[in-house]
């Protein structure tokens, strides 16, 4: 227990390992979709840039244990001094803390989410030449749908939702690790809590695994409804995590705070 | 302005830490806390800074109940356990930094700041490059640069050099003459003595006696008779 608790007090404390999840980023994304591509390929299907970036979603471990750490390294090293007395005692009141970390959470996962898009954004570009072939015979999404469209997708409506649903993922990501810091104070719990929540959203069917997951399909881009719930359930979602740090946050109690 | 604990009582997953506080400080005086390891002083201290709630009684921050009408007392400065600031920044830019917080104050006040407990503003070593004894200096520096109403310190001479023991007796001198509500925590009795005007004893999550310290002179009343 205590060798985790140190190695995970590391991460909090360290900028560089914050700044590796970075360049691990694309490192990792790249690697696991050009596996995912090679299976692909053998099936002589042509995949697109859009192909590329819902993949990532949905197989290239978009929302998998490698990446949830790297996010949660850069999340703990952001958030690793907010709780310490001599910043605490300054600010007006606990439930402007808890603001003020919510803009934080916002503003660092819009970062990310821009990063990351920007990415596989230049992956999709290296790796193939068409923006968008859902109206192709042998186009994946033909493949996956057994039908065609018409037209070609906007390539921007897909980036769009990978953007949103990416945004939307680190931010309850972020909300949920700041909840369990103001309800126990440890970083270890924190983490702990993160890693089993997602998890848990990740496998199985339920409550948390449905709004949580933020998945956008070819289903999705098919039928209006099915875009828009998982880019409106995370937000309900946000919102209930929301509610409950505001409600906590006036109760809240820093013991150890300072302990870092 | 004033700090006034009635009642107080704390307890923790079923440990009672704080017990039957009723006391009263104020301004212009620099307040002792003394009793052994465990014995509340910590505690009691957070209690004052809003940090913890009390489970029963109230802490009355100039006529606002802290935790009801404030969650941290309006103007405080405090140093609690040990020193804690961002290991890769400068000491001047760690209190650039807590500074920005409120925006009270300038970089040539937390010039001054640094300069009373000893430590050159312009030194570019980074936090994890100092001594002890130095952070100990940052830490103290941070919680008087603000010009506080109130100034919390808990073992502010610990790890400090014979040096940097006088240049708190400065530093808590100057606090005094400007009014400003001090309380400390210190194991020496003898330093306690030279830095305090009134000494509260505590044992057991509860405070035991109290030692009025006036020029030297000294009077003494405790519950145990001391």
């Amino acid at each position: 227990m205590r060798i985790i608790r140190e190695f995970f007090q590391i991460i909090a404390g360290n900028r560089n390992i914050s700044i590796l999840y970075f360049l691990l980023l694309p490192v990792f994304w790249i690697g696991s979709m050009s596996l995912v591509l090679r299976e692909t390929q053998q099936l002589y299907l042509e995949y697109s840039r859009s192909d590329l970036l819902l993949l990532s979603f949905n197989e290239g471990g978009f929302s998998g244990i490698v990446f949830v750490f790297l996010i949660l390294c850069f999340i703990m090293y952001l958030f690793r001094f907010d709780f310490l007395p001599v910043v605490l005692i300054r600010q007006k009141s606990k439930r402007s803390i808890w603001i003020s970390q919510i803009g934080k959470a916002t503003l660092s996962s819009f970062s990310i989410s821009i990063y990351s898009t920007g990415v596989l954004w230049l992956y999709a570009i290296l790796f193939s030449s068409i923006d968008n072939n859902w109206n192709s015979y042998n186009s994946i999404f033909t493949d996956e749908l057994k039908f065609s469209l018409e037209v070609p997708m906007s390539i921007w409506k897909v980036v769009l939702a990978f953007f949103v649903s990416m945004f939307f993922y680190v931010l309850s990501m972020s909300i949920f690790y700041l909840l369990i810091r103001w309800l126990f104070h440890k970083e270890i719990i924190g983490c702990i809590a993160v890693l089993v929540y997602i998890l848990y959203c990740s496998y199985g069917s339920h409550f948390l695994n449905y709004i949580n997951n933020c998945t956008v399909t070819y289903e999705s881009f098919v039928e209006p409804t099915r875009l828009l719930w998982p880019l409106l359930a995370p937000l309900l979602w946000i919102g209930v995590l929301l509610g409950a740090g505001a409600l906590l946050a006036n109760r809240a109690e820093f013991y150890s705070a300072g302990k870092k | 302005m004033y700090i006034e604990l009635k009642d107080v009582e704390k307890t923790i997953r079923g440990v009672t830490v704080l017990q039957g506080i009723n006391v009263r400080f104020e301004a212009g005086r620099v307040y002792g806390l003394k009793g052994k390891n465990g014995c509340g002083k910590t505690m009691l201290m957070r209690l004052i800074c809003g940090l913890i709630r009390p489970t029963h009684g109230t802490v009355d921050i100039n006529g606002e109940i802290l935790g009801k009408e404030i969650s941290f007392p309006r103007s405080i400065g405090a140093l609690i356990e040990n020193p804690a600031f961002i290991d890769g920044y400068t000491g001047f830019k760690n209190l650039q930094i807590l500074a920005s917080i409120q925006g009270k104050i300038g970089d040539e006040e937390i010039r001054d700041a640094l300069r009373k407990v000893g430590l050159d503003p312009d030194d570019k070593r980074k936090y994890r490059k100092y001594s002890l004894g130095m952070k100990q200096r940052l830490g103290i520096a941070c919680a008087f640069m603000e010009h506080p109403e109130i100034v919390v310190l808990d073992e502010p001479i610990n790890a400090l050099d014979d040096k940097g023991v006088e240049l708190v007796h400065d530093i808590l001198h100057d606090l005094k003459e400007k009014g400003t509500l001090v309380i400390i925590a210190c194991h020496d009795q003898e330093e306690m003595e030279q830095l305090a005007d009134e000494i509260y004893l505590m044992g057991e999550g509860k405070i035991t006696g109290h030692e009025l310290v006036e020029g030297k002179g000294r009077s003494v009343s405790s519950e145990e008779g001391a």
